[in-house]
């Protein structure tokens, strides 16, 4: 096995051994895929740049990856969160390395598609990076306080209609629930006051207790209190229906005025441009064959999306159409330069 | 209700107890505990590193482990806040208030053991709570919308403001002041970039990690670089007896422990409070109860006790939200939360019914962690206090080498190092000319959820003031408020006697 175990890897290999559930490991040394003969494979420590804080979808992506390009390269891959600005500081980072494939940024809809006309002054643009693989991509759900009597999208649309100063809660200006609210408002031609917190945590508990109406939130942060009935869903914002709700409908097909209306949170694997076609390539492949694992599906539903199975062409080309959506979305509500 | 939740816990107790949790729990704690020590290394940079190590391990395993480093970490916190005026960790800050005046009288033993004892009374409250009351604490908690919080900052901030000895005029500015610095960053309401002189870094505001060492522990430094003796002399030998507080000290601190307990597992419930506001509005209390509340921050017992305790019942109750509702409190609650996720456990209000196991196993494991910290840190007390023992001129720049790693895991970046020494600077200007840095703190955390949450309101009622009055739990935090500035005025007129700005004491600066 071409396996440069590290000391510390090869303490724990009787450990994890001797646990009766260690999916994630066993999965990953039995199947990880080595890298095949001729491909590019790194000689030294590979840095993978978080642009946000630990803990959330991105920094879980990247932790997921590491782990298993770490397998197949048998070499150290390293995460280094460097959280601000909005993922602008770690985007920065990325860009400054040296173009040699030693650091990748894992990347996501924020920094890599919206900030380019949200934020006044941004010190990188799109040619910047290489969009490398796409991850996982988690649709947000709208879902409203229990006691609106609204049980359908078009219901909810006439009762926005209705009523005057109806409130939405977002986890921060600029981040998808955000703007898929402003956007949904735009299609429907309804209004309604945008009310920022920080997190979706202290949004969801104004919503609970009414004091605004309705929001929407990643599927990650908002399945459970949906499933236990503590807030309504509507209608999901993905292309397709979300597997583990299969009876709430997508937004796009309950109304011919929301027939374009699809908004993700993606995540996604980038380097600077200038890195090698082999090391885009090797890379690419490692993460393929980390989605392709057998229980990846469920996995990520359980972290509220679906793996993005895209050729690299197919993924640049998802990030120039989410970054020009974003764009028009951004600049019709008037928030362009916002940050 | 009750007999239910004891036959989960023993249940949880016989999960908790399988040797191999029982192994990741002590592994956990030990890791806490020894992060908890080392100034700035947070909990969150922590757990982040050890993250990837749990995807091997089966999910109670995992969560029992992290969840370990987090309370462990609040054991070790108190030292360096009460041996060497550093705050480890931002909620141990007003520890430092009359903790290194105790270890300045040559009761640092006294003060870590009566540390100690309201920390592992707290803990034991919070773990309480959890199992009989979570239900009916989480109706409370999603009771606590944008409204209710600021009237809750705003009666923290009427408290809090005469936190500090000494003049209550410099208190008062440095109040204002902790607030002006809460601005700076990004505003959430409107997305407008405020005070950040174009550098990004800032756009996500002052870090608390920086600002907390660069006030207590840099300024200390610099106060005295030029000291060439140990911190105390007084107690070359420590033995064991020494550490244990006397009869009359326990009697002193045995209703403070209480009353933080008390706070700190209020603030628990409360999302975006937790336990650094937990800490400094237990230490508000006390000083406003006190019968003397000049003897603060010049060594008084309640005023490490009750903080210390509001702390540990507060970091064990913030497991409630999180658990019960899967709404994080912190940001370390939310990488918990993540651990969960990665494991393919999605937390919610279905973790308790679905999840019995990790639920119950976890608060099984409060009790033995907590246990096994106690047992790992009584005996080591002689050991920390033997650190005093080091000469300035070891002590200190190592300490710094500490606070300089620490800062710098907050965020990876050696911007939040530069920001420590920056005001750190500035802290010693200020201990110069005997202000008080712990308003700073204070009005610096209140600040920016009094803000936010005031404009969320005026959005929510479309600018109606009224909003705070007709919702009857924020009412009730208003009419405190207003209780409080009615008494504060009733005994300065009626009382006369404490002068409007006292005289500073001999104490304080250049020693």
């Amino acid at each position: 096995m071409p396996l440069n175990l590290t000391r510390r890897a090869a303490l724990a290999l009787p450990l994890i051994a001797a646990l009766p559930r260690s999916g994630f490991a066993q999965a990953g040394f039995a199947q990880a895929g080595f890298a095949q003969e001729g491909e590019w494979r790194p000689a030294r420590t590979v840095r993978m740049i978080v642009p946000q804080g630990a803990g959330g979808t991105t920094d879980v992506m990247a932790r997921l990856l590491s782990a298993h390009l770490q397998q197949r390269w048998g070499q150290s891959v390293i995460v280094d969160n460097k959280a601000g600005a909005g993922g602008v500081i770690g985007t920065q980072e990325a860009i400054r390395a040296a173009a040699d494939g030693y650091t990748i940024l894992m990347g996501n809809v924020g920094a890599q598609a919206i900030a380019y006309q949200l934020m006044r002054s941004l010190p990188y643009k799109p040619d910047d990076l290489t969009p490398v693989a796409g991850m996982i991509d988690g649709p947000n759900a709208l879902i409203v306080n229990s006691a609106i009597a609204a049980n359908t999208v078009p219901e909810f649309v006439a009762y926005l209609k209705k009523t005057p100063n109806v409130s939405f809660g977002t986890p921060g200006i600029g981040t998808t629930p955000h703007l898929a609210a402003v956007w949904f408002n735009k299609l429907a031609g309804t209004e309604s006051v945008a009310l920022h917190y920080r997190g979706s945590g202290p949004a969801m508990i104004d919503l609970y207790a009414g004091a605004t109406q309705y929001s929407f939130d990643a599927l990650v942060n908002s399945i459970e209190a949906i499933r236990s009935g503590r807030v309504k869903v509507l209608g999901v914002t993905g292309t397709e229906r979300y597997p583990l709700l299969p009876d709430v409908p997508t937004i796009r097909e309950t109304m011919p005025a929301l027939s374009g209306f699809v908004s993700n949170s993606w995540v996604g694997l980038f380097l600077r441009t200038g890195v090698s076609a082999a090391a885009i390539q090797s890379l690419h492949a490692g993460v393929q064959s980390l989605l392709n694992q057998p229980d990846m599906n469920a996995r990520f539903l359980a972290l509220g999306g679906v793996p993005i199975r895209k050729s690299q062409p197919e993924f640049a080309s998802y990030v120039r159409e989410e970054t020009a959506k974003w764009t028009a979305v951004i600049s019709s509500a008037g928030l362009s330069g916002n940050l | 209700m009750i007999s239910t939740a004891l036959s989960d816990l023993w249940f949880g107790f016989g999960i908790a107890l399988l040797p191999q949790n029982l192994l990741w729990c002590f592994i956990g704690v030990l890791i806490g505990n020894i992060v908890g020590v080392l100034p700035g290394m947070g909990v969150l940079a922590a757990i982040s590193i050890l993250l990837p190590l749990t995807y091997s391990l089966p999910p109670v395993a995992a969560i029992l482990m992290l969840a370990g480093i987090y309370y462990g970490a609040q054991y070790g916190g108190a030292i360096c806040a009460i041996l060497l005026n550093l705050p480890c960790h931002p909620p141990h800050a007003v520890t430092c208030l009359d903790g290194f005046p105790l270890t300045q009288q040559g009761k640092a033993g006294t003060a870590l053991g009566i540390t100690m004892l309201a920390s592992f009374f707290g803990a034991s409250f919070g773990i309480m709570e959890m199992i009989f009351f979570a239900p009916v604490l989480v109706r409370l908690a999603i009771q606590f919308g944008s409204t209710e919080i600021f009237s809750l900052m705003l009666l923290g901030l009427l408290a809090g403001s005469t936190l500090a000895k000494g003049s209550p005029l410099k208190g008062v500015g440095m109040t204002v002041l902790g607030l002006l610095l809460s601005v700076v960053g990004t505003d959430v309401t409107t997305g407008v970039p405020r005070f950040t002189f174009g550098i990004l870094q800032l756009t996500d505001g002052v870090e608390l990690v920086a600002l907390a060492l660069g006030l207590f522990g840099i300024a200390e430094f610099l106060k005295s670089v030029n000291r060439t003796l140990p911190v105390a002399t007084g107690n070359a030998t420590i033995r064991l007896k020494d550490m244990r507080p006397s009869r009359s000290e326990l009697r002193q601190a045995a209703f403070p422990i209480l009353r933080g307990t008390l706070v700190g597992s209020l603030c628990a419930l409360i999302p975006g409070t937790g336990p650094t506001i937990a800490s400094f509005v237990a230490y508000a209390t006390e000083k406003k109860l006190a019968k003397d509340p000049s003897r603060f921050g010049r060594g008084a017992i309640e005023g490490v006790a009750a903080p210390e305790a509001s702390t540990h019942s507060s970091v064990q109750g913030d497991f409630i939200p999180t658990m019960s509702l899967g709404i994080p409190g912190d940001s370390v609650m939310a990488l918990l939360l993540g651990a969960l996720l990665i494991q393919g456990i999605a937390p919610g209000p279905q973790l308790i019914k679905e999840h019995p196991d990790i639920f119950w196993g976890l608060i099984a494991s409060f009790w033995i962690g907590n246990i096994m910290l106690l047992v790992l840190n009584v005996p080591m007390i002689g050991i920390w206090v033997k650190l005093l023992k080091i000469p300035y001129r070891y002590l200190y720049p190592s300490a710094l080498f500490f606070i300089c790693i620490g800062v710098f895991s907050t965020n990876n970046d050696l911007f939040q190092v530069g920001e420590t020494l920056v005001i750190g600077i500035i802290g010693y200007g200020f201990v110069a000319l005997r202000f008080e840095p712990a308003p700073i703190l204070l009005g610096f955390i209140l600040g920016s959820r009094l803000e936010e949450n005031f404009r969320r309101s005026m959005l929510i009622s479309h600018g109606d003031l009224m909003i705070f009055i007709d919702r009857p739990i924020s009412a009730g935090f208003i009419l405190l408020s207003v209780v409080l500035i009615l008494a504060q005025v009733y005994f300065r007129v009626l009382r006369r006697k404490p002068p409007l700005i006292r005289v500073p004491t001999d104490e304080g600066a250049f020693e």
